[in-house]
């Protein structure tokens, strides 16, 4: 299933939750929405799954290149603010939650056994969800996110609450979704996680998006200044290098060795020369920053 | 899939949710025993009670009382020497020239056995003064009888037994019941879900429409299920004591009439108070805390009508309840369960009951679904005015 997002505009009385944000998800993809708390993330989300409309925009749905509207048998939503009844037992709660979806008796039972027995939580199956612990009742929320085998799953905030086996497991239970060809589409903070599995990259602040496109496009639009690193042969003061055109911020590491911060229009052969003018070069790299340094900036900014 | 299987499938949800074979078997046990003491508390106080020792002094032996034991003597002063030690009382009873006898009961404290000793005596002295008279047995007799006095219901083919006249009583009393069991059951349901954060997931399965229907077929029937375990509870109770009271079991008489027009009434009328609850209880945040929990008790009133025109239930004020939709479901019963009420004007009042539960049904739908995603907030009273009347909020 494709989703696609166009100029999507949703006011709340005071503010502008969501600013004309376009995107599209694929079939076999996963999406991830970053962006601080405020974003527009979970706006974005509810609006995806039809719980809130869009003020302007359009929100639209495609199966084999056909436009479709979204059934509730079509997708598997994990809320931000997510519970289950915590008096009933974990069985009770997902056969509910299947049923409501249209899913057979049978069909319930047969799909709750084998989720249960994926994430370990067969013997735990009779037992209310008040006595489960925090991280297993998140496995049960994906579970019945899961149950009936959507095409189309929209976590929000997937990894909260959940340590860092029980983040690695869920992880490979998206791998799994991706190459079973369903859509997914999560809103997360840890970013070390985002890089590693998603596709596409959405960077969301005050309702704009930022930046999107994959982990190499999102970089290359976020990348506003470039971080180098250069080692003399013998000693260069330090001011003679800061003011060379270009560097903003020079770290001194030793009477040799500097880490510059230069603007994105510095054209790194040229600096390479003028550095060398200043004294004999003996190293001279450039430093990648990871996407979590690069979400700091471009939100700072 | 069709919207009716839905709510079919909330409906069972809420039903089991609340019903809890233990809670059930519990309170049922319980119940039954509470109505046995209540009914047999009189005979039990009595059996438990302790037996006092009175000191006597009187011209002639005295009737056996319950719980007391007489003790003959001659003069007065030793029989005050006992008082407080091994007498709880002295009782003097001398010949009176106007009055037949006088009696006298001295005791240190006052206590429950005296009011039973002085009513149980000044009758028997009665008969002692009459005895004393000269008169005949049947002057006697004619004097101990008060002249009859016989009412005569032209409208009933037979006097109404004692159980037909506890009947409305009985409705009234299961109504009020399953009005209770609604209001709590109801906030509690929606209260907990808005705590427990299940609103969102579920409001992507169901329309708010839906999920509040399921709610009050799911409520309502378990509503239904409490009346009817209560009225079997009290007739079992009923029974049970007059069997070893030894009197005649007597249960009122009734007909299928009574029986659909009660059942109709109290299934429309708790459907309507539901769909109150649900749309008031999704706009309360935290039921601890909110003001607005009180409001939830209003639907009691609309019972407390059929209570206060129980002693008159063919009168103008019953009639006009009784065609009233918020109070008829109450009200209707009561008279048809009296009898002389025609079947096109229950019906018909039933119709004007239909009619309103439909528009407040529709205006509880639109309250809740603005309060149902409304977490740590409460929508203002002008917002939940708009909602009601239908404008956009």
């Amino acid at each position: 299933m494709r989703i696609e997002v166009e100029q999507v505009v949703k006011d709340y009385a005071t503010v502008r939750a969501v600013d004309a944000v376009n995107l599209t998800a694929s079939g076999g993809e996963i999406l991830a929405l970053l962006g601080p708390n405020g974003a527009g993330k979970s706006s974005l989300v509810r609006m995806m799954v039809g719980l809130t409309h869009p003020d302007s925009g359009s929100i639209r749905y495609f199966r084999d290149e056909q436009a479709v509207q979204l059934s509730t048998s079509a997708f598997g939503y994990l809320p931000e603010d997510r519970g289950l009844y915590q008096d009933r037992t974990l069985v009770d709660n997902l056969r509910y939650i299947g049923r409501l979806r249209g899913m057979s008796k049978e069909q319930t039972q047969s799909s709750i056994d084998q989720w249960l027995a994926r994430f370990n939580l067969t013997v735990r199956a009779k037992e209310p969800m008040r006595q489960l612990s925090k991280g297993n009742q998140q496995k049960v929320q994906l579970i019945a996110t899961l149950l009936h085998d959507p095409q189309l799953v929209v976590l929000d905030e997937p990894f909260s609450g959940l340590d860092p086996v029980n983040q690695e497991f869920v992880l490979t239970v998206l791998e799994e979704l991706r190459q079973r060809g369903c859509t997914v589409i999560l809103s997360a903070h840890q970013m070390a996680l985002v890089e590693r599995m998603a596709d596409k990259l959405v960077l969301m602040n005050q309702g704009k998006v930022i930046a999107q496109g994959s982990l190499a496009e999102v970089r290359k639009q976020l990348l506003q200044r470039s971080s180098l690193f250069v080692e003399f042969a013998t000693p260069v003061p330090v001011e003679i290098v800061a003011a060379l055109p270009g560097v903003e911020q020079v770290e001194v590491q030793s009477a040799q060795d500097f880490a510059l911060t230069c603007s994105e229009q510095v054209a790194t052969e040229v600096l390479l020369t003028q550095l060398q003018q200043l004294g004999p070069v003996r190293q001279f790299s450039q430093q990648q920053q990871n996407l979590h340094e690069l979400y700091l900036q471009a939100v700072q900014s | 899939m069709k919207r009716w299987q839905q709510i079919m499938r909330i409906g069972g949800f809420e039903f089991r949710r609340f019903f809890k074979w233990k809670q059930e078997l519990f309170s049922l046990v319980l119940m039954a025993v509470l109505f046995a003491i209540s009914i047999g508390w009189g005979e039990l106080k009595t059996s438990l009670e302790e037996t006092h020792q009175v000191a006597v002094v009187a011209p002639f032996e005295l009737p056996a009382v319950a719980n007391i034991e007489w003790q003959a003597m001659t003069e007065a002063e030793p029989a005050f020497a006992l008082l407080g030690k091994e007498v709880a009382g002295v009782l003097l009873i001398e010949p009176d020239p106007q009055q037949g006898y006088r009696a006298e009961l001295v005791a240190l404290n006052s206590a429950g056995w005296q009011g039973r000793v002085q009513t149980q005596l000044q009758a028997f002295l009665q008969q002692q003064k009459l005895g004393d008279m000269n008169l005949s047995e049947e002057q006697i007799a004619a004097l101990n009888t008060p002249p009859s006095f016989t009412v005569i219901i032209q409208r009933d083919e037979e006097a109404a037994s004692s159980a037909d006249k506890a009947l409305p009583s009985l409705i009234l009393v299961s109504i009020m019941v399953g009005v209770f069991g609604s209001f709590g059951l109801m906030m509690t349901a929606i209260t907990q879900e808005k705590q427990q954060r299940v609103t969102e997931q579920l409001l992507t399965l169901i329309t708010p429409g839906e999920w509040m229907d399921g709610k009050i077929l799911g409520i309502t029937l378990h509503c239904l299920k409490s009346m009817v375990t209560v009225l079997v509870i009290i007739v079992l109770v009923i029974v049970v004591m007059s069997v070893i009271g030894g009197d005649a079991v007597e249960l009122p008489s009734i007909n299928l009439e009574l029986v659909l027009a009660t059942l109709l009434f109290a299934l429309l009328g708790l459907a309507m108070i539901n769909a109150m609850m649900a749309g008031f209880a999704a706009t309360i945040d935290d039921p601890n805390h909110s003001g607005r929990t009180a409001m939830m008790l209003i639907p009691a009133l609309f019972v407390g009508a059929g209570f206060g025109v129980m002693d008159s239930p063919q009168g103008l004020l019953a009639q006009i309840l009784s065609w009233f939709p918020l109070t008829s479901f109450a009200v209707m019963p009561i008279r048809v369960a009296d009898g002389g009420v025609a079947w096109w004007e229950w019906l018909g009042s039933f119709a004007v009951l239909m009619l309103t539960t439909y528009v407040i049904r529709s205006a509880a739908v639109r309250l809740f679904r603005l309060g149902i995603t409304m977490y740590g907030k409460e929508p203002s009273w002008r917002l939940m005015g708009r909602a009601l009347i239908g404008r956009r909020v």
